[in-house]
């Protein structure tokens, strides 16, 4: 199971991040959210969503082997036993992994699905 | 924490270079909501009377509202007010995209700037970091250009408001941009911003806001997301966004043509929302929280040039009102107000005042320089925007508006300015709707129709009646409407997709903790209505009943052509709306609130 | 032959007749479909065939998809 996007979908108005955070974190934050939206303009004028897709690369790069699998095959770190070290960050090949000071742990998707309800242009989905 | 807000206001005082962090008042937001509401109280409250709009003792407000930046559908719209300097009266102009959200993550509700700057600066506001940084690369530059710039420079998660040429040349019409395409465009708030040597503002934010009943909020969020989504009307407006109101106002001879003297434009064929759509849009683009992007970003091949739109308005103006039919001229001036910083409705409606003008021998070659103005030459219409925005030649005389344009010009020029207060009329002409044309002169910024759109109420009981209905919906409207620029976010999902607004008492009670009914909520919009009233007759010498009229065009002069041939609204109907509206609204003869009326509305600080 | 779908969207669900979406002729133009209907043809605002927008002219084709939209409140 694998969260999905095309790009040429979307708005850039970041409902997804905005469902994301809140359910994630229960907070008004889309700085809290686990996917990312790049605009690209004035031109060439698009959006680029980039979503987790399991490759897996965080996991070899792990130190402390922290990141683990959830019932839905998602990758999550697992925050009690990560150092902070951030080498799953820049592993990432997407930039999908995301920090926020509030916490010393970073972040990714797992899958929850809250952002595909809340993608009124079916820019997300899972494949 | 104060619940659904920010918390914190930012007071920036641009001459002594210092910046004063406060907490918001508490009060403030229970009896103002925010945006609109909060720029009412603080420009009546602190600017003080006679005030020079361009000079330092006028100020600039930066609002957001209670909704904003929450997962409700539009909850980007930011305001910003300031004493006009086109009409001498109340400003505010709102915009959409993602601005007021992102200052409520670095935690601040609302911006006051003060003074003037004696170098280019721009607010830098990165959470708690609040700092003047100098913004002398940029100064000179466009709008577009700028946004890109500090983007690169500081990150693409920094939203960034800007002025161009045309704030920092003082143009009476300039406007504050945002997002690449969205605009705060009326009353000149964008000339307030460019004379206090404000070049932008950077603003990033990683905070959460606060709401009192999360589990609420969040079902009755999703709940106004689904209904959105599920609308019959999604489909048409995520194609054609506002543009797919070209047509229909076609249709009803409301779309002003040539200088509106006329409500149809024959060549409307290649002017259709669904022609923008097959030609030259790229990007549906939507403001924060949005679930009905109606942005539609397009690129013209033609001029290889990018722009958000033109939506309605700038097809009226910059297409029907100066007679020009190919969508991608109309797109390459939009493109070019964009980067000048020039609204585009105020610079069509003048553009194609100058022509009238010079098609009626009242200007000639010798005023402009040579420069033929017929109505359909786009080219002309191209180097009027440059000329506005650089205050050169003829533009200098443009760039103050309407208003003074006829002044300038002279003849009977003045009987054809189409401007109400000093406020060029925005693009409905409505010599066959004496709802909307009433809503035109009763607006609180002068001739706009954001305040109120009512030709639903012409269309539902009849073009022609003059009623006591016909006013009560204006007065309905300029009170639900408002509502939404002090809550911070879009009305268009009510206006367009028909979702209901007895989702937003709930809503407010469940965000910021205070149980009040959608009647509350009105009372204050009316509250805030009354207000601006109030700083109109307090800083307009004079002001009243006179300052409502509308130009003569509209009351003397019949529609010569097209589906509204031979209407017009007589002065006699024109004084019975104005008789009707006032005594609802509890005002006097000449448009004054009346003392009771302040004191049922808590204006009692209102001086008569 | 009653092949084209027609539908109306918000109040005018209200103005016209019962049954929405429901069938009615090719052959002739919206204006005329609208008409025929009972409507007020300053209530039908936007017109859309087949997903795209069209002008009152459009003569109605076999198998043709119409929607009918109001304006409820403008800009």
């Amino acid at each position: 199971m694998y969260l999905r996007a095309d790009s040429s979908k979307c708005t850039g108005c970041r409902l997804c991040q905005l469902a994301c955070a809140l359910y994630r974190f229960q907070e008004n934050n889309p700085k809290k959210s686990c996917l990312a939206i790049v605009p690209d303009f004035p031109d060439p004028g698009v959006f680029e969503v980039r979503t987790c897709t399991q490759c897996g690369d965080c996991v070899e790069v792990c130190p402390v082997e922290c990141i683990l699998q959830n019932e839905k095959g998602a990758y999550y770190i697992d925050r009690d036993e990560c150092i902070g070290c951030l080498d799953c960050v820049d592993a990432c090949p997407e930039d999908v992994i995301f920090t926020h000071a509030d916490y010393e742990a970073p972040f990714e998707c797992d899958l929850c699905e809250e952002c595909v309800h809340f993608c009124a242009y079916g820019a997300l989905y899972i494949e | 924490m104060l619940s659904g807000y920010g918390g914190q206001v930012l007071r920036v005082n641009l001459t002594d270079r210092t910046i004063e962090k406060t907490e918001l008042d508490p009060e403030l937001a229970k009896d103002y909501l925010g945006g609109r509401g909060f720029a009412a109280k603080i420009l009546y409250s602190e600017v003080e009377k006679g005030a020079d709009p361009l000079g330092g003792g006028n100020k600039l407000i930066v609002a957001a509202g209670p909704l904003s930046g929450l997962l409700i559908p539009g909850a980007g719209k930011t305001t910003f007010a300031a004493k006009s300097p086109a009409t001498g009266g109340y400003a505010d102009s709102n915009m959409g995209g993602l601005l007021c959200a992102e200052m409520k993550y670095a935690g601040y509700d609302l911006i006051i700037f003060e003074g003037i700057s004696s170098e280019p600066a721009y607010l830098f506001i990165d959470d708690d970091t609040a700092e003047l940084r100098d913004a002398k690369p940029y100064w000179g530059q466009g709008c577009i250009t700028v946004e890109t710039a500090l983007k690169k420079e500081l990150g693409e998660d920094f939203q960034i408001a800007t002025v161009g040429p045309g704030g920092e040349n003082l143009v009476k019409f300039a406007c504050i941009s945002h997002d690449f395409g969205r605009q705060a465009g009326r009353a000149g708030v964008g000339a307030v911003m460019g004379s206090k040597k404000l070049k932008a503002i950077a603003v990033h934010g990683t905070k959460d806001i606060p709401v009192a009943d999360m589990e609420e909020f969040r079902r009755i969020g999703r709940e106004m997301y689904d209904y959105c989504r599920a609308s019959d009307g999604w489909e048409v407006w995520y194609r054609l966004g506002t543009a797919g109101v070209n047509v229909p106002s076609n249709e009803w001879g409301s779309f002003p043509t040539r200088n509106f003297q006329s409500g149809y434009f024959e060549e409307i064929e290649t002017l259709t929302g669904e022609v923008m759509r097959e030609t030259i849009v790229i990007t549906d683009k939507a403001c924060f929280a949005c679930p009905c992007a109606c942005g539609k970003y397009s690129y013209s091949k033609k001029w290889d040039i990018h722009v958000e739109g033109p939506e309605y308005e700038t097809t009226a103006f910059l297409g029907a009102n100066v007679a020009v039919s190919d969508i991608e001229d109309v797109a390459y001036a939009n493109h070019l107000c964009d980067e000048l910083g020039i609204d585009t409705i105020s610079a069509g409606n003048v553009i194609a005042f100058a022509m009238e003008c010079f098609e009626r021998g009242i200007i000639t070659g010798e005023d402009t320089r040579g420069l033929g103005l017929s109505f359909g030459d786009s080219e002309a219409v191209f180097e009027l925007i440059e000329k506005i925005a650089r205050r050169e030649g003829i533009g200098d005389v443009l760039a103050e508006g309407v208003k003074h344009a006829a002044e300038v010009f002279g003849g009977d020029s003045a009987d054809f300015a189409m401007h109400i207060k000093g406020l060029e009329i925005s693009g409905y002409e409505s010599r066959n709707a004496p709802a909307m044309m009433l809503a035109y002169m009763t607006a609180d910024v002068g001739g706009h129709h954001n305040r109120a759109w009512a030709i639903t109420y012409d269309i539902e009981v009849g073009r022609d009646a003059i009623t006591e209905y016909k006013a009560a919906q204006v007065i309905e409207l300029q009170h639900v409407r408002p509502l939404m620029d002090c809550l911070g976010a879009c009305r268009l999902q009510w206006v367009e997709l028909g979702m209901p607004l007895d989702y937003y008492a709930p809503a407010m009670k469940a965000i910021t903790g205070l149980d009040r009914s959608w009647e509350d909520l009105l009372h204050i919009s009316e509250r805030v209505w009354n207000l601006t009233r109030a700083f109109w007759a307090r800083e307009v010498e004079g002001f009243g009943r006179e300052w409502d009229y509308p130009p003569p065009r509209w009351y003397t002069e019949p529609v010569p052509t097209g589906p509204t041939k031979g209407k017009f609204v007589a002065r006699e109907d024109v004084e019975k709306l104005l008789d009707m509206y006032y005594n609802q609204r509890g005002w006097d003869t000449n448009g004054i609130p009346s003392r009771e009326k302040l004191e049922e509305l808590g204006l009692d600080f209102v001086a008569t | 032959m009653n092949n084209v779908q027609l539908t109306l969207v918000g109040l005018l669900k209200k103005c016209g007749p019962a049954q929405s979406p429901l069938s009615v002729e090719s052959g002739r133009t919206v204006m005329e479909v609208i008409t025929d209907l009972g409507l007020d043809p300053d209530l039908v605002a936007i017109v859309m065939v087949n997903g795209r927008q069209e002008f009152k002219s459009y003569r109605l084709q076999e198998g043709d998809n119409v929607k009918l939209v109001p304006m409820v409140g403008g800009g």
